[in-house]
């Protein structure tokens, strides 16, 4: 019997979590797609009399609603712990933590993307359409090939996985309101930890120092050439990568353990 | 089977088990019984794995349920008193849950609706409570795991589904099966039950097979003064005056659990006396 990880468990608990909540998920596609609507019209009306569209603000509309809607989604993840009977429901379920959590995280991520690419497009497209069907309107495109040329970079994706698993961790945390509680927390942390590196710059370092790269670092002197610090180039090969791709697996873990030692 | 040892637990402050002790074999269904808030659910749930001790250890066939391992986890169904079952058919229910347990019978589970009168096709989402349980309670039983733990399962029961309980429990049971039922309705437990086990205050009180206790005691109705007066415990009926004594005649009578319950409760060291 293997107790770590199994894909067949994995499985058997996706078919299982999209059975028992397929109303849910159903139900949060078309309130999505509702509100996405609800937007493009607005976005529709503001060109309606002029004649004149321009594409730039949906990318905009993109990535708030991405971001916003997608931490939202992700909240709710793991709030069946919140709820003894359910959380006994789902606990008592044979499986190990780390499938749950990958459970968890395909239907936050992979299944909420999938979900969100194609109804923003689609409504985009047919909004699009509809427009150009009218030889007076104008439509100024600004984003070509958008699909994967422009939006979807890597970037984003890194970005967009991270705030997923913050959010899922939040949700393993706070049994009620752990989208508002999350966005709090991390908040409260971001404006700390600014604090901090203020601190440290302000009583540690000199006033005219900067920074230029992880490896690269400078500093101003009054009637003299700047002086620059230079670390081995290998720090900045370990530490960019690192800054960009630690986050999701540092929250997972973090939900991990915590999904472990979850008691009802 | 299941093995407690020194089992300290406590939320928060509020300590309720305080070294406790307990072992449990396969092919027994085991009463639990106490006052609300005496830590029965507690108990179920440390052994379920959903809770983790303090201090001391619990092992369920020799793995350790805090670690909700799957090989533990399919092995061990509860029937927890706040229940969650999703809004799908019953049919759906067994296509998505029971791949989890491979002892699962699909004929089981059917024979165990048909008894409980669920009628086929109903979706969960438009049954009553009692009904729900019922599905809840054919799930557990047709996954054929060796631990079976049941919190009040007959609470939101009518009467003919209370009767339908313990005939379906009853022939369920075999030599490799553990039934754990907790509840606070000791009547509803009668003649379903091989081992009674009584927990107050976080210790348990009293903790005999059915066999040592009717080797033991008597239940029986007295209109002798002199016997009641040296019953271990009596109260007033209607038909006279309902007692337990010490049984000297090794004459077998039926155990009226709800009477054992109280004596236990208010006069534990007379009752224990008798098994001395």
């Amino acid at each position: 019997m293997q107790n770590t990880f199994s894909f067949s468990r994995l499985w058997l608990l996706i078919k299982k979590q999209w059975f028992d909540n397929s109303r849910l998920y159903i139900l949060s596609a078309l309130a999505l797609t509702g509100l996405l609507i609800f937007i493009f019209l607005i976005w529709w009306l503001s060109g309606k009399y002029e004649h004149r569209f321009s594409e730039a603000p949906t990318k905009g509309i993109f990535f708030v609603m991405l971001f916003v809607a997608g931490s939202v989604f992700a909240s709710t993840t793991f709030t069946m712990l919140g709820d003894k009977a359910k959380g006994i429901y789902w606990l008592s379920v044979p499986a190990t933590p780390l499938e749950k959590l990958a459970c968890g995280f395909f239907f936050s991520c992979i299944v909420f993307l999938a979900v969100y690419f194609t109804a923003f497009w689609l409504i985009k497209y047919i909004t699009f359409f509809l427009i150009e069907l009218n030889p007076r309107n104008v439509l100024v495109r600004t984003d070509p090939n958008d699909i994967f040329g422009q939006k979807v970079t890597p970037v984003l994706l890194y970005v967009f996985f991270a705030v997923q698993s913050l959010f899922m961790l939040g949700s393993v945390y706070f049994e009620r309101f752990a989208f508002i509680k999350t966005t709090l927390v991390t908040l409260l942390i971001c404006f700390l930890f600014v604090i901090f590196i203020q601190f440290l710059v302000h009583n540690l370092l000199p006033d005219s120092f900067g920074i230029r790269s992880f490896s690269k670092f400078i500093i101003y002197e009054n009637n003299q050439p700047p002086k620059i610090y230079l670390l081995p180039h290998w720090v900045e090969d370990i530490l960019q990568p690192l800054a960009k791709f630690i986050w999701v697996p540092v929250f997972l873990t973090a939900a991990y353990f915590r999904l472990k030692e979850k008691e009802i | 089977m299941v093995s407690v040892q020194n089992l300290h637990f406590s939320y928060r402050r509020k300590k309720v088990f305080t070294g406790l002790n307990l072992k449990l074999q396969p092919g027994f269904i085991y009463g639990l019984l106490g006052k609300n808030g005496t830590g029965k659910s507690t108990l179920l749930h440390n052994i379920a794995g959903l809770l983790y001790p303090d201090t001391g250890s619990i092992t369920v066939n020799g793995e350790n349920p805090g670690k909700r391992n799957p090989s533990f986890l399919r092995d061990v169904f509860i029937v927890p008193e706040e229940f969650y079952l999703p809004n799908i058919t019953p049919e759906n229910l067994v296509k998505y849950n029971a791949p989890f347990y491979p002892k699962f019978s699909k004929e089981q589970f059917s024979r165990y609706l048909s008894e409980f009168d669920i009628p086929a096709g109903s979706t969960i989402q438009h049954m009553s409570y009692g009904q729900k349980k019922k599905v809840l309670i054919s799930f557990g039983l047709a996954c054929n795991v060796s631990l079976l733990l049941m919190d009040e399962p007959t609470n939101g029961l009518d009467i003919m589904s209370k009767s339908q309980f313990r005939k379906v429990i009853a022939g369920t049971l075999d030599s490799n099966k553990c039934i754990i039922i907790s509840t606070h309705q000791v009547k509803d437990l009668e003649n379903l039950i091989d081992r009674i086990t009584i927990i107050d205050e976080g210790k348990i009180l009293f903790d005999q097979t059915v066999e040592q206790i009717t080797r033991s005691l008597q239940f029986k109705i007295s209109f002798d003064r002199e016997e009641i007066q040296q019953a271990l415990y009596n109260e007033d009926s209607l038909k006279g005056n309902a007692i337990i004594s010490r049984n000297t005649n090794g004459e077998d009578t039926r155990i009226d659990l709800e009477m054992l319950y109280k004596a236990i409760i208010t006069n534990q060291h007379q009752i224990q006396s008798a098994f001395n």
